[in-house]
């Protein structure tokens, strides 16, 4: 500024170089001037105008250079020097207007200006690209330029919008965020004022926008909005709880679908909080609408998972049953058979018969026999997994007092000393915790028999969140290194000669304190006795 | 005085009918057995059809019914005889190999009168077999049936 024409001065410049572009001007202006002034002033009043335009390209606010064929700018003003860094000196015909292109823009531009002087009406005259100042910063320039009438030359303004490019990035993401935080919101508030039982006024937070699909505005302007997006089945209900906090009444959070403004059904849940004056009486209530369709999505696949596998449960239930119908029966017919024609024999013919014969037919007999307890006692067992719990309160004294019953009916004349403990009530089945005592009892008076003073003890006491039992002999215990072969099905610590049974009792103890959710143990040594451990968890069902 | 009916065994398996035979004669329950082989024959006897057109008329005081047979098996037969007036009185022991339960419940349903799984141990079966006497020695205590 009031430097201009400092440089290139005034005057003709014909041919000279750098002023190629305002020798252009002088002579569009010169056509001007001759047509205003067409006598001998016509010089000095080209000369006003020259500096008239020199003014003007000089003080523009917007950077401004001309071009000429080969790309070299020929003129610039100040605000170019101001965008580019650079002064007039350092740039008039010498820089090439491709030095303050960034790569990625360099070959369309080159491009554009090739095209703009072979078929000027196909060039663009405005786009936007990155101008690189004098100290490597690259700023966003919108390039508006156009070539001058009948010549090779072209004047182009360039306007930094960087700043404005960059206000605009902010603004788009500061909406990015805000819809992602509008689009996360599935909880509202909304709150009711009530006057004489009626609802007179709903405000609904911005938040029912994103879960309804309507904004606050709607809800306000079209009563009863709300109601109406209920789905049907549920309208009833939603309205029922409506009366009922009209009239005070607290009601539980109710879980039903809206169908949303764009027609997908969603699952709310609405929990309800009433609000009363000094005097008590209602004046509204605040609710919270969630969105819990996701949730709701996944209980009904949990729902549909579960009945499939209980469809399962009861296809493999009924083809175990038939298994065991046949294992029952069609095992079971041979063996019979075998004892029967056996029995005949020894009794039909008993003089025919050498002792090694009787002795061979005996153990035939022996074996049949175990055979059929094996196989009723794997029945039973699957059975006893199969049954139904059918769960009561139940005295477990009662329960102990019906297995020793049978104990000791099996072991008169046996001299059992019993320590028997009060027994805490459960919640059971009781013929399966029934047969859990007698095969523990069972047990214990078969392991104690070669004791000449066999003693059992029997106890139950609470600790923590369940009632542990015990059944304590003296009897012939077990090594513990083999303990967890006990509750196995058909695992024996002892051989049958010593110890006749099949191993399944203590299987169907474990299997039935499982079933109750309990755990089962046990602790021993070698001759000096055993404790068997069942536990059964304390229900809420039961009086403390 | 007393006129002693015979027992129908419903039996497909001739070894469990030789041995069920065998302990009905430890039990001196022997004579007058009839045996037929499955569900068709032994509704035959009872109408007095098919082959059994001629035989003199009469129910069995009791019947001896196996239920897994061929063709109509023991729990049809229970069925059929208690839902006919005329052969609904007939004591009907069910005798099996099978203790599962839901043949067990489905016979005592159908009206069966007992229900005597066979024991593997033979002895234990003549045992069993001795009960079904029970039923055998009670008919003479009931009214007279519409023959």
């Amino acid at each position: 500024m009031g430097q201009e024409g400092n440089s290139s001065g005034k005057g003709k410049r014909k041919k000279s170089k750098p002023a190629n572009g305002l020798n252009v001007l002088r002579g569009r202006i010169k056509d001007l001037g001759s047509a205003e002034n067409s006598g001998k002033h016509a010089e000095e009043a080209l000369q006003e105008s020259e500096d008239l335009y020199r003014a003007i390209f000089n003080n523009t606010g917007t950077a401004t250079v001309l071009i000429d064929e080969n790309t070299v700018i020929s003129l610039a003003n100040t605000e170019f020097e101001k965008l580019s860094k650079y002064s007039k000196q350092e740039i008039e015909g010498k820089k090439s207007w491709t030095e303050f292109v960034v790569k990625e823009d360099l070959e369309r531009m080159k491009a554009q200006h090739l095209l703009r002087r072979e078929n000027q009406e196909a060039a663009l005259n405005q786009y936007e690209f990155g101008f690189i100042t004098r100290d490597g910063n690259v700023r966003n320039v919108l390039l508006t330029i156009d070539l001058i009438p009948s010549t090779k030359e072209s004047v182009a303004s360039l306007l930094d919008i960087t700043n404005r490019r960059q206000a605009e990035e902010a603004l788009r993401r500061s909406e990015q965020r805000n819809r992602q935080l509008l689009e996360s919101i599935t909880d509202y508030i909304y709150s009711v004022e009530i006057q004489n039982g009626c609802p007179v006024k709903t405000v609904h937070g911005p938040g029912c926008e994103k879960v309804s699909g309507y904004t606050p505005a709607d809800y306000s302007s079209v009563p009863k909005l709300w109601l109406q997006m209920v789905y049907p089945d549920e309208q009833k209900i939603v309205e029922q709880y409506g009366n009922a906090l009209y009239n005070g009444k607290g009601v539980p959070a109710l879980e039903h679908r809206i169908i949303h403004k764009n027609g997908s059904i969603r699952w709310v849940r609405n929990t309800y909080v009433l609000k009363y004056d000094a005097d008590g009486k209602v004046i509204g209530y605040d609710g919270l609408i969630s969105d819990i369709t996701e949730r709701k999505r996944a209980e009904i696949e949990i729902q549909t998972l579960n009945a499939e596998l209980e469809q399962r449960v009861i296809e493999r239930t009924a083809q175990l049953e038939a298994f065991s119908s046949s294992v029952s029966h069609d095992l079971r017919a041979p063996l019979r058979h075998m004892s029967g024609y056996v029995d005949l024999l020894v009794k039909r013919f008993p003089d025919s018969l050498p002792e090694k014969g009787k002795h061979y037919l005996s153990a035939i007999a022996d074996s049949v026999r175990q055979m059929g307890v094996l196989i009723d006692d794997l029945l039973e067992f699957s059975r006893t997994g199969r049954q139904e719990m059918r769960q009561t309160d139940l005295d477990m004294n009662n329960v102990f007092q019906e297995a020793l019953d049978l104990i000791q009916r099996d072991n008169t004349g046996r001299n059992i000393e019993w320590v028997i403990a009060a027994l805490p009530r459960v919640f059971g089945d009781h013929a399966l915790l029934r047969l859990v005592w007698f095969n523990l009892l069972s047990n214990a008076a078969k392991f104690t028999r070669t004791n000449e003073k066999a003693k059992i003890e029997i106890g139950g006491y609470k600790e923590k969140k369940e009632y542990i039992f015990f059944v304590r002999d003296n009897g012939v215990g077990f090594d513990m290194q083999y303990s967890q072969k006990l509750f196995g099905v058909f695992q024996r610590l002892h051989s049958t000669e010593e110890f006749e049974g099949t191993g399944i009792g203590l299987a169907n103890v474990r299997r039935i304190v499982l079933k109750h959710g309990g755990r089962t143990w046990a602790e021993a040594k070698p001759d000096k006795g055993a404790t068997f451990y069942f536990t059964l968890p304390i229900h809420q069902e039961e009086k403390p | 005085m007393i006129d002693l009916k015979s027992i129908l065994l419903v039996e497909d398996n001739p070894k469990d009918v030789e041995l069920t035979l065998e302990a009905l004669a430890e039990n001196n329950l022997a004579n007058r057995v009839t045996v037929v082989k499955d569900g068709v024959e032994a509704m035959e006897y009872l109408r007095c059809e098919g082959k059994y057109k001629l035989r003199s008329q009469g129910n069995p005081a009791v019947i001896l019914l196996d239920i897994k047979m061929p063709r109509v098996d023991g729990i049809e037969v229970v069925r059929t005889i208690k839902s006919d007036p005329a052969l609904k009185t007939i004591p009907v022991v069910v005798l099996t190999s099978s203790r599962e339960e839901p043949d067990l419940k489905k016979s005592y349903e159908l009206g069966a009168n007992a229900y005597v799984v066979k024991p593997v141990d033979f002895q234990d079966f003549i045992e069993a077999v001795k009960h079904v006497g029970v039923f055998w020695a009670l008919i003479n205590e009931l009214p007279p049936e519409r023959v």
